[in-house]
């Protein structure tokens, strides 16, 4: 079984397209910009849409198994590289494209076991991040995320998991809400299904 | 601190109008961007549920402890046991040594600043980074965070600038996205080249091993991801028992701290992950180091445990009005606000709280907040109990407390002759606006009232009361009734007794032990307690009444936890505080269901405003009573301050301890009144009477201020 059927083997019942609504809400309350497409193939247009809208010249994308990634990372005039890519290209990437397991509808957020150090690398140098999601993989909650790790890597804890919710943020200077520090300051997350 | 640095601070930063100007904003938009947040949640069963869990850990912190360490070594983590700072510096050091590291970066560590990690590893010539902006900016400009959560909140964005500029060698413009931008481009080589990261956690899970960082910059993703050893600083209290703990604080911690749904990262990282080095995959190393540095000792206390509830949101100095005005430098250590007071005095030591336990008001706002459920001021004034305990204070307000105040009639005699001796001073009005000596501080921003000529005491015999229908109660006056405003004593009388109670007065009564205890004075207040037990004991009435919220509050909660360890006594004092009730609550409890006033004729109506005493409001749950009762009199009309419940700045003592800041909490109250358009202040608090009188006297206003109790028998 490949890891998104586990994933789905393992969701609660109130899981799907029933939360969508909240978590598109509470997504873009947190600055994501999110959309929602019928089938893979859209997915790639919609991404490949934004790449070029956003006129980055490199991105680094994690190996995909919800869309063809092959066919993802032909964009003109667009360097992609997919898989494992040297650090330093990871550290060039104007674009991260990576997948996540789940979205949390109370809170807008994607959560994901980031063991990989692939996955977390390019999610967080990039000023951009682009993720894919399943819609039928959006959870209620906090928890429910939580528990559908814990029993997807085999009931004990992953070694990193991660929540992300909107683009890297700060206050520090006189309360004012600045967007990108350390972490990307746009996050796109592309629900499919 | 020095007693004289402390004072010194105090007035530079009541001086530092952009540093207040900043806090005051925030401390204004907080309250409602929180609740906000909170909406659709029951915050006080989430805040049990906390509880409950911050509870077991303090249970057995040991055996917790054991596991955690079991757990996270299994997963391949070093877990180190550190016991006081000292040792965490050492091993840390060491680590450094090891592994030739020459910088390191910090993700935000609370810990690391209490044990100042930075300083001794610098001195070993290691290059200390810190990622987080807040902490970036305290550390360039050679500061101490001022509060927990955003340590740098005390500092202007044009301070900020000047400390870009400063550490880049370079023109940086006070502009904020500039200056994160600017931030994000400097460090990203740091991050990418150091030797060591260091964070600090939330929460540490014992049966997963697992540790959580809420994060909003990245810095703690990059932190924990990028550099080849990863050290994590984790206090004894951050550990839960179990996984499923860490949603119930996730949904808290965030909406307290800043007002956030979420955080825009949740990081929970259980045993070594990988990294990329020159395009290798690599283990890294991973350590954890266990910090008691007196947190042990802390738990361990059957007061102080409850402080190991704290989840560091910090919410509670967004909320104090003190730390509004003064900021977190003040407090003179790393934890700021009453809850790093306390924190304080078992990380450093009692010594070290001495000064900046003063600070605290009283006003219980905090409680209100607290996503632990710590009664903060109610540790605040056990610090100050066993402050004073190993110190006593000073001689002559010793034997004023402990001679003069458990002496009925010696303390009554001091009060009668006090009247004669002020006359000079008071020149025939309701207020002394000069007073001699040290005393002169006292009436400089306010005037004080005069003692009355003829107590409440020598007054209530010639009360003429109707029979009574419906039974007896007993009156509690309170010493600032008793012989300041004996007046409104007497409205007390009237109004109840045409609610067909007789009311009787025991004569015995004496000061209700607030004030002594309030100082840490706790012998005497228990004396005091005693005596009034057995003044009030009358199986004859089926009430007593106070109209004095700290009065009320005493009877109704101190008295009994004064003499806990006495049963008799306690049984005594049960009794009596089952009859308590402050006036406004008895009114509307007897009166019961009145329809709203259909017909007011009253041809001009008067303006009155409700000011809500903090004890009445936060210690005894009355507020909405006394407004329906103002709104249902005739020729009254109901108009609500801003901020009604925010205090005026009395606090008992506090006024004389810490003047400067009582005096610029009135004056906030007082414009607040003023801009309310009222012509009357209603309050229940003699307490706030006498500082909110003097403070309009002074401005020369012609609002009045009266007590419930005196506007309800107005005819």
């Amino acid at each position: 079984m490949g890891g998104f059927d586990k994933v789905k083997a393992c969701l609660p019942q109130n899981a799907g397209l029933q939360c969508y609504d909240l978590f598109y809400t509470k997504a873009t309350a947190v600055n994501a910009e999110v959309f929602r497409v019928a089938t893979a193939d859209e997915a790639v247009d919609t991404a490949q849409k934004i790449i070029k809208e956003l006129g980055v010249k490199k991105a680094a994308s994690v190996p995909l198994s919800l869309v063809n990634g092959e066919k993802l990372v032909k964009v003109d005039g667009v360097s992609i590289k997919l898989g494992q890519p040297p650090r330093k290209v990871i550290e060039e990437a104007e674009l991260g494209i990576t997948e996540f397991e789940l979205a949390v509808a109370e809170t807008g957020s994607l959560a994901q076991d980031a063991t990989d150090v692939y996955k977390r690398l390019i999610s967080s140098l990039p000023p951009y991040h682009l993720a894919f999601v399943k819609t039928e993989h959006i959870v209620a909650t906090f928890a429910d995320a939580l528990d559908v790790l814990y029993k997807v890597n085999g009931n004990q804890m992953p070694g990193y998991v991660a929540y992300i919710s909107g683009p890297s943020r700060t206050a520090d200077i006189e309360r004012v809400l600045a967007i990108g520090v350390h972490g990307p300051e746009r996050v796109f997350i592309i629900c499919i299904g | 601190m020095a007693e004289n640095t402390f004072r010194e601070r105090i007035a530079n930063a009541l001086n530092d109008a952009v540093l207040r100007g900043a806090l005051g904003k925030f401390g204004e938009v907080f309250p409602e961007a929180r609740a906000n947040v909170y909406k659709g949640i029951d915050f006080e069963a989430l805040r049990q549920q906390i509880k409950d869990i911050k509870c077991n850990t303090v249970s057995k912190v040991e055996e917790l402890a054991d596991r955690f360490e079991k757990e996270a070594t299994k997963r391949g983590a070093v877990v180190y046991r550190a016991g006081t700072a000292e040792d965490v510096k050492k091993y840390i050091a060491e680590l450094a040594k090891k592994h030739n590291a020459k910088s390191i970066v910090k993700s935000k560590s609370m810990v690391s600043e209490e044990i100042h990690l930075n300083e001794y590893l610098e001195k070993q010539g290691i290059q200390m980074i810190e990622t987080d902006l807040g902490e970036w900016i305290v550390q360039h400009a050679g500061e101490k965070p001022s509060h927990m959560v955003m340590p740098a909140i005390h500092m202007p964005k044009e301070r900020v600038a000047k400390t870009f500029t400063a550490a880049l060698k370079r023109e940086i413009a006070p502009d904020i996205p500039l200056m994160v931008k600017t931030a994000r481009s400097e460090l990203r080589d740091k991050f990418l080249t150091a030797d060591m990261g260091i964070s600090g956690a939330n929460i540490a899970v014992a049966e997963t091993g697992t540790l959580c960082m809420f994060t909003n910059e990245g810095n703690g993703r990059l932190t924990a991801t990028l550099p080849p050893v990863h050290i994590f600083l984790v206090g004894y209290e951050k550990l839960v028992e179990k996984l499923s703990d860490v949603p119930v604080i996730a949904k808290a911690l965030p909406k307290s701290a800043t007002a956030q749904n979420l955080t825009s990262y949740v990081t929970m990282i259980t045993g070594p992950v990988e990294t990329l080095i020159d395009d290798k995959i690599v283990k890294k190393e991973f350590h954890i180091i266990l910090i008691d540095n007196g947190r042990r000792k802390m738990m361990e206390d059957p007061k102080f445990k409850e402080a190991a509830q704290c989840i560091r949101c910090a919410s509670c100095l967004n909320v104090c009005p003190v730390f509004q005005m003064v900021s977190g430098h003040v407090y003179g250590h790393i934890y700021t606000g009453g809850i790093g007071t306390i924190l304080t005095a078992f990380f450093n030591s009692m010594q070290e709280a001495k000064n900046p336990q003063n600070l605290c008001i009283g006003c219980r706002r905090c409680v209100e907040f607290c996503p632990g459920k710590i009664d903060i001021p109610k540790l605040i004034l056990e610090l100050r109990k066993r402050i004073v305990d190993k110190e006593s204070l000073p001689f002559t307000q010793h034997v004023v407390l402990e001679n003069v105040l458990t002496n009925r009639k010696l303390f009554h005699t001091m009060l009668r002759q006090a009247s004669w001796a002020q006359k000079p001073f008071s020149k025939g009005t309701q207020f002394i606006r000069h007073l001699p000596f040290f005393l002169s501080e006292m009436a400089e921003w306010r005037s004080l009232p005069a003692i009355a000529e003829v107590p409440f005491r020598d007054r209530f015999p010639k009360i003429k009361q109707q029979q009574a229908t419906k039974g007896k109660v007993s009156f509690f006056s309170g010493c600032l009734i008793d012989f300041a405003y004996p007046e409104i004593g007497e409205s007390l009388v009237e109004s109840v007794n045409k609610l067909g109670y007789e009311v009787v007065f025991p004569e015995k009564q004496s000061c209700c032990g607030a004030p002594a205890r309030y100082m840490g004075e706790i012998k005497v207040a228990q004396v005091l307690a005693k005596q009034n037990i057995e003044a009030l004991e009358n199986g004859e009435v089926q009430y007593i009444l106070s109209a004095c919220p700290t009065c009320t509050e005493s009877i109704k909660h101190d008295w009994a936890e004064l003499l806990k360890d006495d049963e008799g006594w306690l049984k005594r004092a049960k009794a009596v505080s089952d009859k308590v009730l402050d006036y406004a609550k008895f009114v509307a409890e007897v009166k019961g269901e009145t329809s709203a006033k259909t017909s007011d004729k009253a041809q001009s109506k008067k303006k009155v405003t409700y000011h809500d005493s903090c004890h009445l409001k936060r210690s005894l749950g009355v507020w909405e009573e006394p407004r329906k009762l103002l709104a249902e009199k005739e020729g009254l009309e109901l108009v609500e301050m801003k901020e009604s419940d925010r205090c005026c700045g009395f606090g008992g003592s506090y006024s004389l301890k810490m003047p400067q800041i009582a005096s610029q909490l009135l004056e906030r109250k007082i414009q607040n009144i003023i801009d309310s358009g009222a012509d009357i202040v209603a309050v229940d608090c003699p307490g706030c009477m006498l500082n909110i009188k003097g403070g309009l006297d002074k401005k020369g206003s012609r609002i009045q201020v009266k007590h419930t109790a005196e506007i309800l028998n107005d005819k």
